[in-house]
């Protein structure tokens, strides 16, 4: 979704309202529960939160210039992957074999086998819609974060087909630009 | 490996994934892990219904024969991992539960220290781009991440690291080339001025000039000086995204404004200034 962003894609930037900023506050927690004892360090209540407006009906808040999470259309929000790594347990992990690798890191959508590889696979329960973290086989670090276009169960069951949509990939345009202006 | 309850464990696997063929030592490896993860009794195993994912996952593909493309994929990799001596970065984690609600509850925020040169994480430094030059800080600081590489480079004579050295060197030239004449080239391709008159509405006009900053002129400047030049409103005016910023000035003075950029801004090339169709 980033793959060829850059700042000058950026059409707008405003501060939002405060009942915006809460109401940011509060979907992030209902989707991240786990963020409710560092949310606060997230999105301090003191500085102001700014929405960056991008192609696509694309947005990204940003604290301080720093984007935090994005949001397609109005789908869920999807946090950077610099804000997952430093919670790295805010959200269900995924994780594709070695194989994987090479297309993943091209931006390209997980694929169901390789999550059941019998050796490098790894799935949490999760359903259709969830925000997950995608990890490979052998690596410590996400490299990506995407939402489920499949439940685990359905994974299981069918084993083909795209499984997670891929929104934010290391070394994409948004890993790159991490300060907006 | 010489821990019983784990040796255990593995001859009651292999004795299941028998009638699966060839696979079992890999598998076996796989599973191995999965006992290090659950720290639970081996004997656990045939029941296991806290450790969902992997156990279900196994019964499916013992019922499933039939799923030819996939398994041999998976025989392959399987090698692969054996041929990288198995414990990767992942057999760390294995103390811990994978399920990410079943972690501590948030604290500190981690500070990934961030590659200085690619800016990945340092155990995505080979798809940073600049592998050449990371790789000697990866095999040195993060050999957990390369164990291949790190032994690799371990194994050099001093003569062959200088050479590994320089090779990274030449690379960084080299990308740092490209970069630049992608930029100049970028820069001259674009370096020229266009200027539209624009109906507006009878007989109104505004006069559009896109393009002055191609030649260095800086644009709130030049509205200035037009504003004045032609005794009218003149301003600078955002582009669409990824479109330079633009000058609009309040009616119509196509004629005039050429000799006017000439003689303010000499820099400007007279030869690059285009009309364009009136909109
Ligand atoms: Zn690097």
């Amino acid at each position: 979704m980033f793959k060829r962003f850059s700042y000058s894609d950026v059409s707008t930037q405003n501060q939002v309202k405060s009942s915006v900023q809460r109401k940011i506050r509060t979907d992030l927690l209902e989707q991240f529960p786990r963020l409710d004892p560092v949310i606060d360090d997230i999105l301090p209540k003191k500085s102001p939160l700014v929405i960056a407006k991008c192609p696509n009906q694309i947005q990204v808040v940003l604290v301080n210039s720093v984007p935090v999470c994005v949001q397609s259309r109005d789908g869920p929000w999807v946090p950077t992957l610099r804000l997952l790594h430093q919670h790295p347990s805010m959200m269900p992990k995924m994780q594709a074999d070695k194989g994987a690798t090479k297309f993943i890191m091209g931006g390209a959508n997980v694929m169901c086998p390789g999550l059941t590889h019998p050796t490098g696979g790894r799935m949490e329960d999760v359903d259709r819609g969830a925000v997950v973290q995608i990890l490979l086989e052998g690596r410590e670090h996400a490299c990506a974060v995407g939402i489920m276009t499949m439940s685990t169960a359905e994974i299981r069951k069918e084993n083909k087909g795209v499984c997670i949509e891929v929104v934010h990939v290391l070394n994409d345009g948004l890993w790159k630009t991490n300060h907006f202006g | 490996m010489d821990h019983p309850r784990r040796q255990r464990a593995r001859n009651e696997f292999a004795g299941a994934m028998a009638e699966n063929g060839g696979e079992m030592d890999a598998a076996g490896e796989a599973e191995e892990d999965l006992f290090d993860r659950s720290g639970g009794d081996a004997g656990d195993a045939a029941s296991g219904d806290d450790r969902p994912t992997r156990e279900r996952r196994r019964g499916k593909k013992g019922k499933k024969k039939g799923r030819d493309e996939p398994d041999q994929e998976q025989d392959e990799d399987n090698e692969d991992l054996f041929a990288d001596g198995g414990p990767g970065p992942s057999s760390s984690a294995d103390e811990v539960p994978w399920e990410h609600d079943k972690q501590p509850p948030l604290g500190a925020p981690v500070r990934v220290q961030y590659c200085p040169d690619c800016g990945m994480p340092p155990d995505f430094c080979d798809w940073g781009g600049m592998w050449d030059k990371c790789k000697i800080r990866a095999a040195e600081q993060y050999p957990q991440y390369y164990p291949e590489l790190a032994e690799k480079m371990a194994s050099l004579t001093l003569e062959e690291k200088e050479q590994v050295e320089a090779a990274a060197a030449a690379s960084v030239a080299n990308t740092e080339l490209k970069l630049l004449a992608k930029k100049n080239k970028g820069k001259e391709v674009e370096q020229k001025v266009t200027v539209q008159r624009q109906n507006r509405k009878g007989r109104k006009f505004i006069t559009t000039v896109k393009g002055l900053e191609t030649f260095g002129v800086k644009l709130d400047k030049a509205s200035k000086v037009f504003s004045k030049a032609f005794s009218c409103g003149a301003a600078v005016v955002k582009g669409a995204p990824g479109q330079p910023d633009e000058i609009d000035i309040q009616g119509d003075v196509e004629d005039g404004l050429e000799e006017v950029i000439l003689r303010t801004f000499p820099e400007v090339d007279d030869d690059k200034i285009y009309y364009l169709k009136p909109k």
